[in-house]
């Protein structure tokens, strides 16, 4: 037996291929098939949604039901004082959404909630229940500009949006948690729901821009010019800077920009007065 | 936004540094293997009959290498599809070289002239690091009899 020292060739045990060409391979696939999925999803989803009336959401997502839950945080936040304090408010807004509601829109049921914050907010959750904050009052000049705020909910609703976004969500968050408890890396975990969060966001978006949109011709219809439109969010756009910081894929809403210059079109060459606020707004005004 | 900037930090950083080391360490490798080729290394488990006579100790050597981030999130990516982990194939490549070339070196120091008998084992000192943002590594052992005239 002879020994012979030789010098091994290279590229045997490791290989010499750049790793970024698979990492982008890789990104790439797994960015794919999780939106894939998310669109899928997001279609059966919807699919389903469309099984369920209007009025079988609202006999769902009771007042008595949310009691238990999102009204509680704020009347804990408010105390009992603040209750009675917005009553008032709450009946006079309610009578505007019945009044802003069309005909053939009449099968969905919304109730109203003022609440005490500093923030100037809306929003709309599953079965027709409307929250403002009192701030929003101070965000508005007539009743034209509150008007759009409620309409621009009440759109939500109209379009399903809630339910659609809450149907989307857990579908979404279950099939992630299926997916995430066979992934190795907490940080591949993260990609995947960064990914998922950027695709629900972009729904979001979308969903912003109807309800500006069905809100806009509601106001024409019910005024008869949507003058007093852009209040709010020229509010906004004076008093908040931050939103507009982030980059567009990561914000929840359309840039208030973008916004105010799609309702400058609407409001264009239309003539026309806007209404005044009642005393029992204006008395909420700080 | 901060977890993806730091995460992007992270996946760069180890990507660059990650390259350079590796860059660095293949070559020196190559280099110390041509320069130790005069020392033959076998995996035989007796000494040789015509160097019963000779001196003979226990020689060994080790290393640690550590995994970079960017290695890991690729290994990470690539284990939900399955394959060759690429990645890690040169790290252990490395580490193994590495270790049989100290073998070696240390064997020359003390006048030996080859080494039979040579085992290559992993010891694990780092195997419970799959937190977030720790790191893995490869420790490998090589250990031989040395023989000098």
């Amino acid at each position: 037996m002879k020994y012979e020292a030789k010098v091994i060739p290279e590229g045997i045990n490791s290989s010499d291929e750049n790793p970024l060409k698979e990492l982008l391979l890789l990104i790439g696939g797994a960015f794919a098939v999780i939106a894939l999925l998310i669109v899928l999803l997001a279609y059966l989803s919807d699919f389903l949604i469309g099984f369920i009336s209007p009025e079988m959401e609202s006999n769902w997502f009771t007042p008595e039901l949310l009691d238990s839950a999102q009204f509680e945080t704020y009347q804990h936040e408010t105390g009992e004082l603040a209750e009675n304090q917005f009553e008032d408010a709450e009946l006079y807004l309610a009578r505007l959404i019945s009044l802003l509601k069309a005909k053939e829109k009449q099968a969905f049921k919304f109730t109203v909630t003022v609440y005490d914050d500093d923030l100037p907010n809306a929003f709309i959750i599953p079965g027709g229940h409307i929250f403002i904050s009192v701030a929003l009052f101070d965000a508005v000049n007539s009743e034209n500009g509150l008007a759009m705020v409620l309409a621009h909910e009440m759109a939500h609703q109209y379009e399903r949006h809630p339910i659609r976004t809450l149907g989307r969500g857990v579908l979404v968050s279950v099939a992630l948690s299926a997916i995430l408890g066979n992934v190795a890396s907490e940080w591949l975990g993260n990609l995947f729901i960064e990914t998922a969060t950027l695709g629900q966001l972009a729904f979001s978006r979308e969903q912003e821009r109807d309800a500006d949109r069905i809100a806009v011709e509601n106001l024409i219809a019910y005024y008869g010019h949507a003058l007093g439109a852009d209040e709010f969010f020229r509010h906004i756009n004076k008093n908040n800077k931050l939103s507009s910081s982030l980059p567009k894929f990561y914000q929840s809403h359309p840039g208030t920009e973008a916004r105010i210059q799609f309702l400058n079109q609407k409001i264009d060459n239309q003539k026309g007065q806007t209404t005044r606020l009642p005393k029992l707004i204006t008395d909420l005004q700080r | 936004m901060v977890e993806i900037t730091l995460f992007l930090v992270l996946l760069i950083s180890g990507f660059f540094f990650g390259r350079l080391a590796e860059k660095r360490h293949f070559s020196s490798i190559i280099k110390r293997e041509k320069e130790t080729l005069n020392v033959p290394v076998m995996t035989v488990k007796t000494v040789p009959a015509q160097l019963t006579q000779c001196r003979t100790f226990l020689v060994s050597g080790n290393i640690v290498v550590s995994i970079d981030f960017f290695k890991k999130f690729l290994s990470g990516l690539k284990a939900m599809i399955g394959g060759r982990l690429t990645s890690y194939e040169s790290l252990l490549d490395r580490a193994r070289r590495e270790a049989i070339l100290r073998m070696k070196e240390s064997a020359i120091l003390s006048g030996g002239k080859m080494i039979v008998n040579v085992r290559i084992e992993t010891a694990s000192i780092s195997k419970n690091s799959n937190g977030r943002y720790s790191v893995g590594s490869v420790e490998v052992v090589a250990y031989g009899t040395a023989i000098a005239p």
